[in-house]
């Protein structure tokens, strides 16, 4: 009892800590000022009345909405004793693991730099600053010779990382035993198994209506439609963040996404906004960082090259640049397992007060990055909001894609579910693959770093998201991938090795996400 | 007794935990409580006579003592027995024995919170020796009974997290201890090893980090006023509370210390960069 008080008091502290620095706090107390003048405000009964004004003018939801976006992205305040990589990532030999990743990551660079004798970052030269500028929204037509560019990593290395990881204090024989895992992951985290999953997401139950099943052209849609996007409209109204999020479990309108979204993230697009987004601008422009060429170098493999996504190619520069040099992003990585990689200004090596960030939001994009933005243009048009709704998705969940840890959401724990899942409902498939020597997570791994953006459909990519939003949980990543087996089953069945199973598994495009992962879940005799 | 039934060497020394044997080679006794007769199964007491002769015994090496750090137990020098399990396929514990050595007693203590590191442990119990007169032996109460660390022992949750243990959480009252003893279980076969880390004892609540600054600044003595300074000193009471105002100023900044930051990655305008450090 003692604990919990004392625990939610320090949720409290950190909570007010971070607000404090907000613009939000700012205008609170601007607006309490002001409503000084007012004449219901008395003195004897000051803060009452200052409270009531509050929840009177809507400020009090903004702020009750803040509270809740803090609530969804830090993790509760750990134990005092423990040291702040604790909060990174609770297991040691984790830490270990994504430290020397990092470092591998690190010498790539490096040696790219040395191949090519380019430098890490340099300032641009006014001629070049200013024809930029000119041609900011039209990056696209711009074809720099990248062929010497080659990107950092790309799923398939950080697969192979994560089959190598080993717990040191596991009792791991040579010969294969009741402890051996099967699969490729032989970590043994706790994941969730299928009664849990039906527990956890409740409300994609047969009984739910649901986006992406129940607004199918044979269903009226007096049944569900209709009233789905009333609740919506209802929703918006409100400015709920946490209603919001309830709200989308079941889907959201086409209509109302982009605000939906916006709503549970906590992104309004004030005027200061729009002058960051400038800001980071500018400073794309003032600096020259190999790390642009590597997302250029992305965007032209992945994005460009997609029947979807090929028409933002602008937008995904100008989103991405920014972000590169955007230094709030670094405080994400309190909670992230990974590390930024550190740099000094040239000539002053070893000297602490030189040294910085690189990328200054300590972020190196891999193969494929970009495809985490695409999605997104579809929603927001103003390069501004776009930006700041990828870099709150990207700082809420896409991290948890390519970094070690033992978080139920990280790319670990999404493996080892899907494989267990596998392993459980569809022993026979798992066996077959296995056994021809074509692991079920070699083929899925690359959908949930991705989180299947560039594989799915966008309508349904843009489903699929929306559950992850509702749940603040990449879990269901795990689902679909394992549900997309269990779809192809009988197909899998037949082949005979990895190639042909890829094939089968090659093009998911047509694949309907809701009615496949409610089937999975909750419609499936075991 | 304990070299026989047929499974260790004569002259090792066993120890008997939960229904499994295990031979434990270098652990002597100080006799161990869970010591049990190998026939009938039964907990030896401490008090009999098959146990007091002849098993003094050390740890070789004191690896356990380096780990862990004792604090807040005034004077008093801790001992540490470690008695850790070799055998793995069956459920398997391990105490963790905190007394004062003979020389030096501990001199009994209020407990408040123990605090640590969990490394792979699913349950933890913990047993207290209370300090009463002299010549009669006290006797061992458990406060604390089969506390889950890791809520799946098979799997990783909970296994390397920080744990604090209240007083109020314990089952007896925890004045007055004079020795203390952790029994640590491990039910998985999976793990190689379990034990408990950075281990702390805290007699009164863990001591905020409130900074201590030396009396003449908070309490000024006027009567100590030397006669003899010249004029042209200021008045140093005047200067106390003077510092003691700007202290508080200080502090008063440092509190309302926001989180927000300034978006700047150069510095001084210079972002140029050739190579990325390793360290």
């Amino acid at each position: 009892m003692l604990q919990e008080e004392s625990d939610l008091s320090l949720i409290i502290a950190q909570i007010v800590q971070k607000l404090k620095g907000s613009n939000l706090y700012s205008q609170l107390e601007r607006q309490a000022w002001a409503s000084l003048q007012r004449p219901e405000i008395k003195l004897e009964s000051l803060k009452e009345d200052i409270k009531e004004f509050f929840k009177i003018s809507g400020w009090e939801k903004k702020l009750q909405n803040a509270v809740y976006g803090e609530l969804s992205v830090f993790p509760l305040p750990s134990h005092p004793a423990a040291p702040p990589e604790h909060l990174k990532e609770p297991l040691v030999y984790m830490r270990k693991a994504q430290g020397s990743w990092e470092k591998r990551i690190l010498k790539s660079l490096n040696s790219m730099c040395t191949e090519l004798s380019i430098p890490l970052a340099r300032k641009r030269p006014v001629g070049e600053q200013k024809e930029l500028l000119n041609k900011w929204n039209e990056m696209g037509t711009d074809e720099p010779d990248l062929s010497l560019f080659r990107p950092v990593y790309a799923p398939k290395d950080f697969l192979e990382v994560l089959i190598n990881l080993r717990n040191p204090n596991y009792e791991n024989g040579d010969s294969l035993s009741f402890r051996t895992h099967l699969g490729l992951i032989q970590i043994p985290l706790k994941v969730k198994d299928i009664p849990e999953l039906k527990e956890c997401f409740v409300e994609l139950g047969l009984n739910t209506g649901q986006l992406g099943i129940d607004d199918s052209t044979q269903v009226p849609p007096e049944l569900f439609e209709n009233e789905h996007v009333r609740i919506g409209q209802k929703v918006l109204a409100e400015q709920d963040s946490a209603a919001a999020q309830q709200y989308i479990r079941q889907g959201s309108p086409t209509a109302l996404r982009a605000e939906l979204w916006a709503l549970i993230l906590n992104i309004s697009s004030e005027p200061e906004d729009v002058l960051y987004y400038e800001q980071l601008k500018t400073n794309v422009i003032q600096h020259d960082l190999l790390v642009d060429s590597l997302i250029y170098k992305d965007v032209k493999l992945t994005a460009s090259n997609d029947d979807y996504y090929f028409v933002f190619e602008d937008y995904l520069y100008q989103v991405l640049l920014c972000f590169s040099r955007d230094t709030s992003v670094l405080s994400h990585f309190a909670y992230n397992s990974a590390s930024p990689p550190k740099s000094y200004i040239r000539g002053k090596l070893g000297l602490e007060e030189y040294a910085v960030f690189y990328p200054p939001n300590g972020v190196i994009p891999f193969h494929g990055f970009s495809m985490y933005v695409a999605p997104l243009c579809f929603l927001y048009h103003e390069p501004s909001k776009l930006y700041q709704i990828f870099r709150e998705m990207y700082v809420r969940f896409f991290f948890r894609l390519h970094s070690i840890s033992s978080h139920p959401s990280g790319i670990v724990s999404l493996c080892l579910l899907f494989e267990t899942l596998l392993q459980t409902y569809l022993p026979q498939l798992f066996y077959h693959l296995r056994e021809i020597g074509a692991q079920p997570l070699r083929i899925s791994f690359k959908w949930m770093v991705r989180a299947f953006s560039g594989y799915l459909a966008t309508d349904q990519l843009l489903l699929l998201w929306d559950r992850i939003l509702g749940y603040n949980s990449l879990e269901i990543l795990a689902v679909l991938a394992a549900a997309v087996f269990a779809f192809r089953a009988v197909n899998l069945m037949e082949v005979t090795s990895l190639a042909a199973a890829e094939a089968v598994l090659a093009d998911l495009s047509t694949l309907k996400v809701m009615p496949l992962l409610q089937i999975f879940l909750f419609a499936t005799v075991t | 007794m304990p070299g026989r039934a047929g499974g260790p060497r004569p002259g090792a020394v066993v120890a008997v935990c939960h229904g499994c044997w295990h031979h434990v080679p270098h652990f002597g006794a100080l006799p161990c409580e869970r010591h049990r007769s190998p026939a009938g199964g039964r907990r030896a007491d401490l008090s009999r006579p098959a146990w007091r002769a002849g098993h003094r015994c050390h740890l070789p090496q004191r690896r356990s003592l380096r780990e862990m750090a004792f604090h807040h137990i005034g004077q008093a020098v801790l001992e540490l027995l470690t008695l850790r399990s070799t055998c793995l396929s069956l459920p398997k514990c391990c105490h963790l024995h905190l007394l004062g050595s003979s020389n030096s007693p501990v001199s009994a203590f209020q407990l408040q919170e123990i605090t640590f590191k969990n490394y792979y442990t699913a349950f933890l119990s913990i047993r207290v020796r209370q300090h009463t007169s002299a010549h009669t032996t006290a006797k061992w109460l458990t406060c604390l009974r089969d506390y889950c660390l890791m809520p799946d022992p098979h799997s990783e949750e909970g296994a390397q997290e920080y744990v604090s243990l209240f007083k109020h959480q314990m089952l007896c009252d925890m004045a007055r201890v004079s020795e203390l003893r952790l029994i640590l279980r491990q039910p998985s076969p999976l793990w190689l090893s379990f034990t408990v880390e950075e281990l702390q004892i805290y007699q009164q609540g863990p001591k905020s980090p409130s900074m201590t600054f030396p009396k003449w600044l908070s309490h000024p003595v006027p009567c100590e006023q030397p006669a003899l300074l010249c004029e042209s000193l200021p008045d140093p009471s005047r200067v106390s509370s003077e510092v003691q105002q700007m202290w508080a100023l200080t502090e008063m900044i440092r509190a309302s210390h926001t989180s927000a930051r300034i978006g700047r990655f150069d510095v001084d305008g210079c972002y140029d960069l050739n190579l990325l450090s390793y360290t």
